[in-house]
């Protein structure tokens, strides 16, 4: 009706107008957070393809089921752990599979060198040194906000294996993002008391 | 501390959305899709509602052919023909303006055409 000119508003206001039935209003959601939630996927280890697909899937259930997001936390945390559980059951037999496995520290954590430096603060390339196992569980925990206990359920995997997942995948970011000069202690305590 | 300070870069990181060039592409998929599942529900409540207004229509037909039928058979055979003409002269009424089956089927049309309305207006609107 008349010009298409996008809404605009707080997220929860947005929210609020697509739970009416107003597409424009969530379509400008999807748009402030499509990548956020892409993003989330890829960095959970889904190919782009994959990705993709289940962010659309993500924003489509999250449009069904608008009415239930009353603005209490941030909207982009509410759609993206609709889209970190699409992904999970979309791969949860495979996903069972890489967490039973539990792998020792096989994946090589980068050297100090020159063009590792440069690598410091980029997540993306950081988590490829992570196990699939390890990239899951710190990217739930830290991406889509979950406690340990939470992944844990989802994952069907005991408690405490998420936990060694989550500390040696921060092991691992850590040596190749802190600075130089930060030799890290292994811990991370901080989030035991999320489990 | 330091544990705490790299646990706090690490989940900013995480909330910083990368950018992808296709983003507006991306969105514009997702509204595509809910615009076709709208689309999709319309035609389906709008077919619904004419099976619906179908259905009411011939029950109405029917309910008045059997009950005469009915009437006819308990007034026994000697009335047959005194049924017949009376069905057919209620038959008759279908098609001349006025009639109640005609009003009734008026009135189912109207409603439908009343529901293509409403759906058409929801998605204007």
């Amino acid at each position: 009706m008349g010009t298409e000119r996008p809404p605009t508003g707080h997220d929860v206001e947005l929210a609020a107008l697509a739970a009416a039935g107003d597409r424009r209003a969530f379509g400008e959601l999807v748009r402030r957070h499509g990548s956020a939630v892409r993003g989330l996927l890829r960095r959970l280890g889904a190919d782009p393809a994959t990705a993709d697909d289940v962010a659309q899937d993500a924003f489509l259930v999250g449009y069904e089921q608008i009415a239930d997001y009353r603005g209490e936390g941030a909207f982009a945390g509410w759609i993206k752990k609709i889209a970190a559980r699409l992904y999970l059951r979309k791969v949860k037999r495979e996903a069972r599979f890489v967490l039973a496995e539990a792998p020792e520290d096989e994946a090589p954590i980068g050297s100090d060198g020159s063009a590792a430096r440069a690598d410091r603060l980029d997540l993306d390339e950081a988590l490829k040194s992570l196990s699939k196992a390890e990239r899951l569980c710190v990217s739930l925990c830290y991406g889509a906000d979950w406690s340990h206990a939470e992944a844990a359920e989802v994952l069907n995997i005991p408690l405490g294996t998420v936990k060694s997942h989550v500390k040696r995948g921060l092991d691992k970011l850590r040596a190749r993002m802190a600075p130089p000069s930060e030799s890290a202690p292994n811990d991370s305590a901080r989030r035991e008391h999320r489990g | 501390m330091a544990d705490l300070d790299f646990e706090t870069q690490l989940s900013r990181l995480y909330g910083q959305a990368p950018v992808f060039r296709d983003a507006e592409l991306f969105a514009q998929q997702v509204t595509d899709k809910l615009d076709r599942g709208w689309a999709l529900r319309r035609v389906l409540i709008g077919a619904t509602g004419v099976v619906a207004g179908v259905a009411a229509a011939a029950q109405l037909v029917g309910a008045r052919f059997s009950t005469e039928f009915s009437q006819m058979s308990q007034e026994g055979a000697q009335q047959l023909d005194l049924g017949l003409d009376k069905l057919t002269h209620r038959y008759d009424q279908l098609f001349v303006l006025g009639g109640s089956e005609t009003v009734w089927l008026a009135v189912a049309l109207a409603g439908l055409a009343l529901a293509f309305a409403v759906t058409r207006l929801m998605d204007e609107v």
